[in-house]
């Protein structure tokens, strides 16, 4: 058999829902963030000791590091989906790292939802499914908190209606 | 004619039995001197030596008034922290209670910060009786009751008259069970029927057979080579830290694989096993999510395997816990296949002997397996024939490991959820990972570089089957299920 094209994380019959687009802001922002003090940590600590002529090229490519996370982090946060199917919930991530977990109703031991100070300011949460297995990764971030109480409880419902022994 | 009037009268079900008060139950009146005897024994042991130091470097004075001027004043000492440790362990177990319900075991303990903490029947994963070395010497056990989730054991009430351990976990299994009991009398034991044994023999021979020992062995020849090329004991001595490291290491191994024993009963898998601390283990029927056959290189030559098992109740969070995740620490095939056969009866396929041969040592597409593409070789040029899986009705086959041979397999109904990983390499060679999330555990069932296409097919595989596998599945009260067949 020739390796035929399959799309393994976008299956046919799915249409993913997306997250929040304030979730790029929110970790544009972030990244930038850090980049700055990083940036700040390395004028003050090597600009007195070793000039320009070091410190130059570290800004540039923090500078230039800034520009691929910013452009990194937009199309990370379009790839991730998640889909609430008849009997499991399906979750994708990633680019170069691609992950799709699925994980069944019946399997969720709680759900999870978060909300830290950065999120609430941006008014966005996040959705983290638990099984009795420590690999399940499944997280969903970047939802408005109403889609997030209403994702939980739908959870919560199907869930019990569906739950099996381990 | 009757009619009705629309003032629907509810009738009010017989008032409930007012269920008496759980009888709580202190563990035996002796734990508190086991408890405290761990403690006691390791400052006798690591605490002397300093100890005696420190009272050599202080005034003679001092000396004088607290009589510590011989090693029976030090003795003394000791004696009286061991004192206090018997204290602080009597003051706990005078706030140590349980009792068994109809729903859960409970345990309430704590002196300052109370703590009440309950096992659901329905959620029991298995139950240990523990026997410390010292508690075995006494006639005590240890119960711990296990459940899913959370870290550590569930419930551990220590320490109970060995006869009353073994009655409580009975009464504990029953009832998980979902068998109807006379509330007074006690429930009857399981019979057993023994599956395997593992002669000391055999154990002794597989730990020197195994990259465990090997290496070290080798390591104490190279450093006395060494200590005789020089003259001198230093290289050995300076390395004293790591040889004992791995002596302990070495020393667990052993004490946990001596006299294994597993036999089945109704309520499940029962192991006995251990040197000095004998445990005896019951994991009820359905409770394994998965299981791992191993053959390290050199146990070819005598056909050993060895069975590691994923249970929900025991986590591997710390080193001495991983070794209940024992199955069967070192046996012949036949051993490791009775081992499989408790997880996963009936594959329910034509030729199961050969299939399983192909998984267990076989390489290629034989026994319908699909192993990786080729075009893995790149990344991957050893075992790419031997890495594959095969589905059955019952359950899943992963095949994997060229030297190390690996064959682990997962029922359907217990598998909690499905992922697949695909990294840029991969991505290139249009392959992906399949991986199976199951419980806490040493079994990690995942099929690295599988074609995209067949790991479509398999997810889409593994989520049919194990929806009807769980929807089928009656193992949560076990003995009430059958009855209901």
């Amino acid at each position: 058999m020739t390796a035929e094209k399959v799309e393994l994380f976008d299956p046919v019959d799915v249409t993913w829902d997306r997250v929040s687009g304030r979730l790029i802001v929110l970790r544009r922002l972030v990244a930038i963030g850090l980049d700055l003090l990083a940036a700040i940590a390395v004028v003050i600590a090597l600009l007195p000791r070793v000039g320009w002529a070091w410190c130059g090229p570290i800004l540039g490519l923090l500078f230039l590091i800034s520009i691929w996370e910013w452009w990194l982090i937009g199309r990370q946060v379009r790839a991730i989906g998640y889909i609430e199917r008849t009997d499991d919930l399906l979750i994708r991530r990633g680019i170069l790292f691609r992950q799709l977990v699925v994980v069944p109703y019946g399997r969720m031991q709680f759900v999870d939802v978060q909300s830290g100070p950065l999120e609430r300011i941006f008014n966005l949460a996040s959705v983290e499914l638990h099984t009795a297995s420590p690999t399940t990764k499944a997280t969903i971030p970047g939802l408005l908190p109403e889609e997030a109480a209403r994702l939980r409880d739908r959870l919560a419902t199907r869930g019990e209606a569906q739950m099996a022994g381990l | 004619m009757k009619f009705d009037l629309g003032t629907h009268v509810e009738q009010t079900p017989p008032p409930p039995r007012p269920k008496p008060e759980p009888e709580w139950t202190r563990p035996h009146i002796l734990s508190p001197l086991v408890e405290a005897w761990k403690g006691t024994a390791v400052v006798l042991i690591i605490g002397f030596q300093p100890l005696q130091e420190f009272v050599g470097e202080l005034s003679t004075d001092v000396r004088e008034r607290f009589f510590l001027n011989s090693a029976t004043g030090i003795l003394a000492l000791i004696f009286v922290a061991a004192l206090i440790g018997v204290i602080v362990a009597w003051l706990a177990w005078l706030f140590t209670r349980y009792t068994l319900g109809e729903e859960a075991v409970q345990l309430r303990s704590g002196v300052l910060w109370r703590n009440r903490r309950q096992a659901r029947l329905d959620r029991l994963q298995a139950v240990d009786v523990v026997q410390p070395f010292l508690a075995r010497l006494v006639g005590l056990a240890e119960l711990r009751v296990e459940v899913a989730g959370g870290t550590g054991t569930a419930v551990r009430i220590a320490y109970l008259k060995e006869g009353e351990a073994q009655r409580l976990r009975n009464q504990i299994l029953a009832r998980s069970a979902g068998l109807d009991l006379d509330e007074e009398a006690p429930a009857p034991e399981a019979p057993e029927n023994e599956l395997f044994e593992v002669p000391f023999g055999r154990l002794i021979g597989s730990l020197v057979l195994s990259s465990q020992v090997i290496f070290p062995v080798l390591l104490v020849v190279f450093f006395a080579v060494l200590a005789i090329i020089a003259r001198t004991p230093e290289p050995l001595l300076a390395n004293l830290p790591l040889l004992f490291l791995i002596a302990v290491q070495v020393w667990q191994r052993l004490n946990r694989g001596a006299f294994f024993r597993a036999a089945t009963s109704p309520d499940g898998v029962r192991i006995t096993h251990g040197l000095l601390e004998q445990r005896r283990q019951t994991v009820p029927p359905g409770r394994i999510q998965a299981i791992r056959l191993t053959q390290p290189l050199l146990w070819r030559l005598y056909g050993w395997w060895r069975v590691d098992m994923n249970v929900a109740g025991y986590g591997t969070t710390t080193a001495g816990q991983a070794l209940v995740n024992d199955l069967l620490p070192v046996g012949k095939l036949n051993d490791a296949l009775r081992a499989l056969w408790l997880v996963v009866p009936d594959f329910e396929i034509d030729d199961t002997d050969a299939v399983l041969n192909h998984a267990m040592v076989g390489s290629g597409a034989a026994g319908e397996f699909t192993t990786s593409p080729k075009r893995v070789r790149i990344i991957d040029p050893l075992v790419v024939r031997r890495t594959g899986f095969r589905i059955t009705p019952r359950a899943l086959l992963i095949r994997r490991g060229r030297l190390t041979r690996h064959m682990i397999v997962v029922p359907h109904e217990r598998i909690q959820s499905v992922s697949i990983y695909q990294g840029p390499i991969q991505r290139s060679l249009q392959v992906a990972r399949f991986q199976i999330d199951s419980t806490v555990g040493p079994v990690a069932p995942v099929v690295p570089h599988l074609d995209t296409g067949t790991v479509a097919a398999l997810m889409r595989e593994q989520i049919q089957q194990a929806r009807q596998a769980r929807a089928a599945d009656r193992t949560e009260r076990w003995m009430a299920a059958e009855k209901g067949d």
